[in-house]
């Protein structure tokens, strides 16, 4: 599909891929392929650079199936290291963060700096064969690139490099992180909880069910948390309805971005003038002036867009009502990224971030934290808490047979998006899972070749 | 704009046993699902907040963060989420999860024009159906008088366990 445009790539893209069957969601067998093949073979998001500021600043992450140290060096290079000492394996790093110019292992001493070098072996000249060069006994350090204060590794030295790898999907990432005309800050420390269900049930959600909006958010769209506008058009009250675009690119990267629209509208609209729901009216001008036309045509009277970047990384951006907050409030939005790690075929540790505009007011800040908290966080008890619920009650029930699973939705249904202002295989359709194909297509490219 | 909660003044004693009488009215209300019951120990201005756990290397560095929350609310969110137990399409409260709270270690202290803060410990048992757990953690709480008896005005909860699952996370502490 690289290197194509909207509407030249629908067939594949419309296309129903191999099912993988329920056994991918269960399997101890299947997740040891995905550490491989995926974990392995990937770029993944580790966090991002303004949670290391100075040098030796480290917090311990989980990529794949092991445990990484990401830290700023002496000379203000990000590492990613394996947190395992080279000599037996102890882990190294037992906090979660902190600051350290060197990592000294519990156990016999060995110590590494921050670059991860062997740089200490007690008895080494005494006790240790001549010629034993440490060298040699480095920290296994992964590959690290930096997207605009994103922080990718991966362990594969022949994977393309991480903006191939994004590919078409930057054109996406750069309209989303363009449109305050501003930096973003990284709220930390970022918020973690094990949820129980694979990290592909968790994944493929945020790629695009939209199907799930009015049946397991039911309850959340009832009792008002979004905005009026975003509830009407999500239900079809009112006479509008949400025109949603449902975009995927090679690779397996995926966005489904809600506009809120009269009823009837088939296409997204030229922006005039552009609007950002979310945001303080009084900065849209600016926002405006800060985006191509394309990107504007994207972002405007965008009420929600979520979607992934293969392979497990999620991200949401939404406006939400003031019920969640005090009496006079104006709707708010908030982005939050996150990374979904399986622990094992069944339990997923998730972590999440919020970022927030540099150029908003401390005030808006704090209400974009406050309100991603009462949603949508870990802790979320009046949205997230349906999702949760159901990943374990799909875990529970899926068995490990080879019954098959459905992503048929939306197919000779839904619509082709050639106006839609960026690459890639764009579709509308509220009601499609044309990114879950694209998402499992990938996967399935990577874990089960040519079956 | 919620500020931090009040430091913990000097000790209370004689106020032990009537905090550990409102906690121990306030946790059964919620484990018996007297939802209305609950609230009303609630002040109108009710925050509540459990912020990120944090393990870092120095024990003697706070092992909670001082600005992100895992969750936090206001009482009408908990109106709204109490709530959900009578609407048909709320999945996550219907059947709700058997929760059994066990309060102990209460201690007073002053916490200012009248205020005491109660810091206590806390063991949930929580009953999910086929899942369950059992969670701890540290409550610092705010109340003030009320009529003949007090209201909770702050909460904060103080998680031991760095990374919670998300059938712990869906506890009321």
């Amino acid at each position: 599909m690289a290197g194509t445009r909207n509407g030249t790539t629908t067939s594949r893209a419309a296309a129903a891929p191999p099912l993988p069957d329920r056994a991918a969601f269960t399997d101890a067998a299947v997740l040891r392929r995905e550490r491989e093949r995926v974990f392995g073979a990937c770029w993944q998001l580790l966090g991002f650079t303004a949670e290391f500021p100075d040098a030796g600043d480290y917090a311990v992450r989980r990529m794949g199936g092991d445990e990484v140290v990401v830290v700023r060096d002496e000379r203000g290079a990000i590492n990613v290291l394996l947190n395992s000492c080279t000599h037996r394996g102890t882990q190294l790093c037992r906090a979660s963060f902190g600051n350290a110019a060197h990592f000294r292992c519990s156990y016999h001493g060995w110590t590494f700096a921050n670059d991860g070098r062997l740089v200490g072996v007690p008895a080494l000249r005494t006790s240790y064969p001549p010629g034993f060069a440490k060298s040699r006994h480095d920290l296994p350090r992964a590959r690290v690139a930096e997207y605009r204060g994103f922080v990718f590794a991966t362990w594969c030295a022949e994977a393309a490099e991480l903006v191939d790898h994004l590919g078409e999907f930057r054109w996406y990432l750069d309209a989303m992180l363009d449109l305050p005309g501003c930096g973003w800050e990284v709220c930390g420390p970022p918020q973690r909880v094990v949820a129980q269900g694979n990290w592909k049930l968790l994944t493929d959600n945020f790629a695009g069910d939209g199907y799930h909006l009015g049946t397991a958010h039911r309850a959340a769209f009832d009792q008002g948390l979004f905005s009026d506008e975003l509830t009407d058009g999500t239900l079809g009250r009112r006479g509008s309805e949400l025109l949603a675009a449902n975009l995927a690119t090679a690779g397996g990267h995926a966005l489904r971005a809600g506009y809120v629209v009269p009823a009837g509208t088939r296409t997204l609209p030229v922006p005039d003038p552009p609007a950002y729901p979310g945001y303080p009216e009084s900065e849209w001008a600016r926002f405006t002036a800060a985006q191509t036309d394309e990107q504007v045509r994207f972002n405007s009277h965008c009420h929600v867009v979520h979607g992934v970047v293969f392979p497990n990384t999620a991200f949401l951006s939404v406006s939400q009502d003031p019920v969640l907050g005090r009496e006079g409030e104006p709707v708010t939005r908030y982005t939050v990224w996150r990374t979904h790690v399986p622990l094992d075929a069944h339990r997923t540790e998730c972590t999440y971030w919020t970022l927030v505009p540099t150029g908003l007011s401390a005030e808006w800040k704090r209400r974009s934290r406050a309100y991603q908290a009462r949603s949508q966080s870990a802790g979320g008890l009046l949205f997230e808490v349906d999702d949760m619920a159901n990943f374990a009650a799909l875990d529970r029930a899926v068995g490990d047979s080879a019954a098959p699973t459905d992503l048929s939705l939306g197919l000779q249904r839904d619509r082709p998006a050639a106006d839609f202002p960026g690459p890639g295989s764009a579709r509308y359709g509220a009601l499609s899972e044309h990114n879950q194909r694209a998402f499992y297509r990938r996967w399935h490219e990577l874990v089960e070749p040519g079956r | 704009m919620i500020g931090p909660l009040p430091q913990a003044g000097q000790r209370c004693p004689r106020w032990d046993a009537a905090m550990a009488g409102f906690l121990a009215d306030e946790a059964a209300a919620l484990d018996d699902g007297r939802h209305q019951d609950w609230l009303d120990h609630l002040h109108e201005d009710f925050h509540y907040e459990v912020p990120v756990p944090v393990v870092r290397e120095d024990p003697a560095l706070p092992r909670h963060s001082g600005t992100a929350v895992l969750f936090e609310a206001t009482k009408g969110m908990f109106r709204l989420k109490l709530g959900r137990a009578g609407m048909r399409h709320a999945w996550a409260d219907r059947p709700g999860p058997r929760t059994r709270r066990f309060v102990s270690a209460v201690r007073a202290f002053e916490a200012g024009s009248g205020a005491v803060r109660a810091d206590s410990h806390l063991l949930v048992a929580i009953d999910g159906g086929r899942d369950r757990a059992l969670i701890t953690a540290g409550r610092e709480d705010v109340l003030v008088p009320s009529g003949a008896s007090w209201s909770l005005l702050r909460r904060r909860v103080l998680l031991d366990v760095e990374v919670p699952t998300h059938l712990e996370l869906s506890i009321v502490f």
